[in-house]
């Protein structure tokens, strides 16, 4: 419950930090005071995706996509730092869209029970993940050739953050209202099936520093941490998940989803194979 | 080696703020647009001394940015600014793009005339790409049909107490499209290829836009690279097809 409580409380705030400086900005574009002490940058300034998606034009032709400043590259080497430590914990912990889909989701899980984020068979779930990918290819290659960000226009995170200006396209308001409306019936929509950049940083899971590990020997099979992946992955079966859907959650790893103490473990180094007593 | 859950929190707020924090040290934390060395002016307007001289991006035109500093970055005169957005109570000079809003407000507009409003005007009248459409002023209008930057009666919209929407309707996104494959000229999407298909020496081109490696750039691209303003050089681009 500690853990949950703890990725509530970052989550919250950097929804409410995003949204501030999303505010901020427009106060200042719009002549008006804005707040002390907090950044004015635009949303495109401070975006790692937007230096994912620049960065083939930044290197071949050293400059950035219209719209893109030099943070957003340093935001997105950070991102990635932290990927290559912990996974991508940028998803679950910090990502304002992830967080406003999980917190419907909430909701979601009252009306829905067990039935909730079950909707769909696994195989598909995991086929139609492949979405993000090729996404993730049209915005890096699109990008290079205009040097313009060819995803705002449908972008719910930039959508989200601009709702109070006339900045909104209808294409993004479009997806926004379908990722919160599903959100009700699937965890996490957009993140599981369209998020280009949770794709990218889904493949930091293979090379983590840290990774989940399950101790097979002390493991039960009880398949709880199957049943409280947001992301329907198998857990129970593997004895490290590096699965590109993982977004490093914890919920699986948490007291509350596995019974047996150091079972399921964010670790470096595999467990020692421990011979079962049963077995001798 | 196992890492507590309460550790996570830890590591990621560090590593982030940390990482902007180092980006400061180092100069590459840049949120806003680039600046050069010489890129301040020294007196002058207010805004003036704060404002980069080497945008080409109208997006990038602030609030607080005044007429003269919207004529050093993109060409447009102060006169043409002034035509376009009249404030009669104020110098020119010292009218800052964040003013026109409550210039405007005092009207009871139905549609919001502000920054957008500047940025909109700069990236016609320059023929700069720019996303999305903003509300202008019939002044505004006039100014961009006798300069020739759009053809009379193209901007159509709602008009409502001498005001013209820009935006611009299906109809005459066609137009647009018409007048395209008439009349070549460069913007910021031309590539170097079509320049050289359209008739224009290769030679003539890098007279201005220096050295091009590869056809296939856009020559904004290209210019930028080679240190020339985009703004600043279209101009001449466009002479050579004449």
């Amino acid at each position: 419950m500690k853990n949950r409580w703890v990725r509530t409380g970052l989550q919250a705030f950097f929804f409410l930090l995003v949204a501030l400086i999303s505010v901020n900005h427009t106060l200042i574009e719009t002549g008006h005071t804005g707040i002390p002490f907090l950044s004015t940058a635009s949303l495109c300034a401070i975006c790692p995706f937007g230096g994912v998606s620049t960065f083939i034009g930044f290197i071949t032709y050293g400059t950035l996509a219209q719209q893109v400043r030099l943070s957003s590259t340093v935001m997105m080497g950070i991102i990635f730092l932290l990927s290559i430590v912990l996974g991508p914990v940028f998803c679950s912990y910090v990502c304002p869209l992830g967080s406003i889909q999980e917190w419907f989701g909430k909701v979601g899980k009252k009306l829905f029970k067990r039935r909730y984020n079950k909707l769909i068979p696994k195989k598909l779930d995991k086929i139609i993940g492949y979405t993000r990918y090729v996404i993730l290819i049209w915005v890096v290659v699109q990008t290079f050739r205009s040097m313009t960000l060819v995803f705002k226009p449908y972008d719910p995170f930039t959508t989200l953050f601009h709702i109070w200006t006339d900045e909104v396209a209808i294409g993004g308001l479009i997806v926004l209202i379908t990722t919160l409306l599903l959100s009700f019936v699937v965890e996490r929509p957009w993140c599981k099936y369209a998020c280009p950049y949770g794709g990218l940083l889904g493949m930091f899971n293979k090379i983590s520093i840290f990774k989940i590990r399950r101790n097979a020997s002390t493991c039960i099979s009880c398949s709880k941490c199957d049943d409280v992946c947001p992301m329907n992955i198998d857990i129970a079966d593997k004895e490290v998940v590096t699965d590109i859907r993982c977004i490093r959650c914890m919920e699986c790893v948490s007291e509350q989803a596995c019974p047996i103490e150091k079972t399921l473990e964010l670790k470096i180094g595999k467990y020692a194979k421990e011979v079962r007593n049963d077995e001798t | 080696m196992k890492l507590k859950l309460y550790l996570i929190p830890v590591l990621i707020l560090a590593i982030i703020f940390g990482g902007i924090g180092l980006a400061n040290v180092f100069g590459w934390w840049q949120p806003y647009v680039k600046r050069t060395s010489n890129a301040y002016n020294s007196g002058g307007s207010q805004g003036e001394g704060n404002v980069p001289s080497d945008i080409t991006d109208p997006y990038d035109i602030r609030g607080s940015f005044s007429f003269a500093d919207i004529e050093r970055n993109f060409g447009v005169s102060v006169e043409i600014l002034a035509e376009a957005f009249p404030i009669v109570d104020k110098d020119f000079d010292e009218v800052l793009a964040q003013n026109l809003e409550s210039h405007y407000e005092e009207m009871h507009l139905p549609y919001e005339i502000g920054t957008g409003s500047i940025k909109y005007f700069v990236a016609i009248y320059k023929d700069l790409y720019f996303e999305g459409e903003e509300a202008l002023p019939d002044t505004a209008i006039f100014v961009l049909e006798r300069d020739g930057k759009i053809e009379p009666g193209s901007i159509i919209g709602l008009k409502t107490d001498g005001v013209y929407t820009g935006v611009v309707s299906d109809e005459e996104e066609n137009v647009h499209l018409e007048l395209d494959e008439g009349t070549f000229s460069i913007s910021g999407d031309t590539t170097v290829k079509e320049a050289l298909e359209h008739g224009i020496n290769i030679e003539d081109l890098e007279a201005i836009i220096g050295k091009i490696d590869d056809e296939n750039s856009l020559i904004k691209v290209v210019a930028e690279e080679n240190g020339f303003s985009f703004g600043k050089v279209k101009d001449s681009l466009n002479e050579l097809i004449n």
